[in-house]
């Protein structure tokens, strides 16, 4: 391996502070005694008892946690079909039309994507009285549609580079069309489909603007929750809930990164 | 292969129908600002009268009206302020007329602030005045008495003259955001208060003429931000309101700088929250036990007790803490300062709405530090 020289390494120490101090910032005043979550004063860990007694706080990050994984995995599997379809080898009528329009959302600014569905959900109501009131599910609509594009866009990639010889072979072998799809395309596709599992996942818990348009009783989200904290004043709670957040999100990541280099071995060897 | 197919999509339905299927129906939907309704207020309630209460969040009152104006927002019990959303929200028909014989605590929401809340046209058997407070100037003691060493009490006077502010640009100065928080201090400043209404296009020039002198020293318009930025020392004075400077003051205290917050004399304004039900509630019975409930002087005193935010309930100042009780600015008692309070109108004509919007426009100029469009103005 080639060592860096000084200039990488320098670049490369100001690239990761750029990144990572405001976050550990963040976790330090997360420990801190004082009410203010910009100002140091002692150690505590009171924060944290905090966000456990906060039951809005644990609430509203569950709520969050919930539509978060509902709509990743909605936008996974309409995301996928819709990236299956347009990479066919058959091609049919309005095939690159499609491939088109289902990146629409990306480019679609969130706050139209909410209006429009908060238009669209009274006026299904108004006809057929459903949906009686906006809650989970209609914010889980909102993520899939924002979210969808991106999921699609990540498969599509690997899809394009898949060789379709494997595919032919097994289905040369006599196996059915659904024994490719599940034991061939799926297993080879697996990372793809996670990365874009986990995008958006992440889009859906960080998202504001859909969400609070499309929220009704008992679906306060997190980000909501931390947006109208301004009333009263931010607290460090607030930092304390970002920082087990960061905890569990690299605790997963370090797992994966294991699974990972276990996997690889048999390889090797 | 198929039969797995099969059984992973019952799996997922039946996360999904489980996960939209959310249980039990005696409950009351509460949409509140964060923080004020404190869990203890909430589970004893819960204990009280087995209904369950679903506490949901706005972060600002437009948020709230653009639920309540969208056709059916589930809420049952909400907490808009009144000047001008309460008021505009109310003349919608937004907000279901309160069933008194439901609410025999109503009794306790008498005063001088109920009665100022009729007099600009609050409606109560639709909105019950419910929290108030007042704006007034908040301050870093230590720097106003190094500014100003022979100061004698603290007033607009250092604000808006534009000597003053000048000595005091550089330790920050903070203005609210609207300018229903500002303009009837600035009126009666410019020797503007009358008869007549303070927002007419010509006072509104006026106003927009001074402020072309004193605009260069102000730091920020917040008022939401006003906590951290007074304790971490981003500015040293700040318009805002009351509940906010207790809590900045209380804090204050853990790191060693002393915040005092002032009624200058005959400059508060006095603001109001109100709750109501919206037309559409779902839970119409359960929402008035819960009204009833918060109408409780024993209930409303924990709300001002862990936020400093006042509450209108007769009987309710008996509980407060001395910390709240003793301060006479933070909690006036005093029937001379309370009738000095200022308190906005809503606009009722087309004329007056008109110049709402005019005043609007004329702050947002003015804290972009433009001041080209006076030509407008007649």
């Amino acid at each position: 391996m080639r060592r860096l020289s000084k200039t990488v390494i320098t670049f490369l120490i100001f690239g990761y502070a750029f990144l990572f101090t405001p976050i550990l910032f963040l976790i330090i005043n997360a420990f801190s005694a004082s009410e203010i979550p910009s100002i140091w004063t002692s150690f505590s860990l009171r924060w944290f008892e905090a966000v456990f007694e906060d039951s809005e706080l644990t609430r509203a990050a569950l709520t969050s946690l919930e539509i978060a994984c509902i709509s990743a995995t909605g936008a996974v599997i309409l995301g996928g079909l819709a990236a299956f379809a347009t990479t066919n080898t058959s091609s049919f009528k309005g095939k690159s039309f499609l491939n088109t329009t289902i990146i629409m959302p990306i480019v679609m600014p969130e706050i139209i994507v909410g209006f429009s569905l908060l238009m669209l959900f009274m006026a299904i109501e108004n006809a057929f009285g459903w949906p009686k009131e906006r809650g989970v599910m209609t914010v889980v609509i909102g993520h899939i549609i924002a979210t969808m594009a991106y999921v699609h866009i990540t498969i599509r990639a690997r899809l394009l580079s898949f060789d379709k010889s494997l595919e032919e072979a097994a289905l040369n072998l006599g196996a059915k069309p659904f024994t490719v799809f599940f034991k061939i395309k799926i297993p080879i596709l697996a990372r793809s489909i996670l990365s874009g599992w986990l995008l958006a996942f992440t889009l859906s818990l960080d998202d504001l603007v859909i969400a609070s348009f499309l929220t009704g009783p008992g679906s306060t989200t997190l980000p909501i929750l931390i947006f109208s904290n301004v009333r009263v004043g931010v607290t460090p709670a607030i930092n304390a809930l970002a920082t087990i957040f960061i905890l569990i999100v690299a605790l997963c990541l370090i797992i994966a990164f294991l699974m990972m280099k276990q996997s690889k071995k048999p390889e090797i060897n | 292969m198929n039969r797995n197919f099969i059984i992973v999509a019952v799996i997922l339905s039946a996360i999904l129908a489980l996960s939209f299927d959310k249980g039990p129906k005696n409950t009351v939907n509460v949409y509140g600002w964060y923080g004020i309704l404190n869990n203890e207020i909430l589970k004893d309630f819960e204990k009280e009268t087995g209904i369950k209460v679903v506490y949901d969040v706005y972060d600002n009152n437009d948020t709230l009206e653009s639920k309540l104006l969208a056709t059916n927002s589930g809420y049952d019990v909400v907490f808009p302020s009144f000047i001008p959303y309460a008021a505009r929200q109310c003349a919608m028909g937004a907000y279901s007329k309160l069933d008194v014989k439901l609410l025999p605590n109503l009794k306790n929401v008498e005063g001088q602030i109920t009665d100022k809340y009729k007099k600009v046209g609050g409606d109560i058997s639709r909105l019950i005045p419910l929290f108030w407070g007042t704006v007034g100037i908040a301050y870093d003691y230590d720097v106003i008495k190094k500014v100003f060493p022979d100061l004698k009490e603290v007033s607009y006077d250092l604000l808006l003259n534009s000597e003053n502010i000048a000595k005091l640009s550089k330790y920050g100065v903070s203005f609210p955001e609207e300018y229903i928080d500002i303009f009837p201090q600035t009126a009666s400043y410019l020797k503007l208060l009358n008869e007549e209404s303070i927002k007419t296009p010509g006072k509104i020039k006026a106003y927009v003429n001074h402020y072309k002198f004193i605009r260069k020293y102000i730091k920020k318009f917040s008022s939401n931000t006003m906590i951290s930025d007074l304790l971490s020392g981003e500015v040293a004075v700040a318009i805002g309101s009351s509940d906010n400077a207790w809590r900045a003051r209380r804090s204050a205290k853990n790191i060693g700088k002393t915040i005092k917050y002032v009624i200058p004399k005959g400059r508060g304004i006095l603001w109001i929250d109100c709750v109501g039900i919206p037309e559409k509630a779902p839970h119409k019975a359960n929402a008035h036990k819960f009204l009833n409930y918060l109408l409780r002087p024993d209930v409303a005193k924990k709300i001002t007790n862990h936020s400093g935010i006042l509450v209108n309930i007769q009987g309710a100042k008996e509980f407060y803490t001395k910390e709240i009780l003793e301060d006479s600015q933070i909690c006036p008692m005093d029937k001379e300062i309370l009738s000095e309070l200022m308190i906005g109108t809503p606009s009722r004509t087309a004329e007056e709405a008109k110049n709402d919007k005019l005043a609007t426009r004329a702050w947002s100029q003015i804290r972009m530090n433009e001041f080209d469009f006076l030509g407008d103005l007649r």
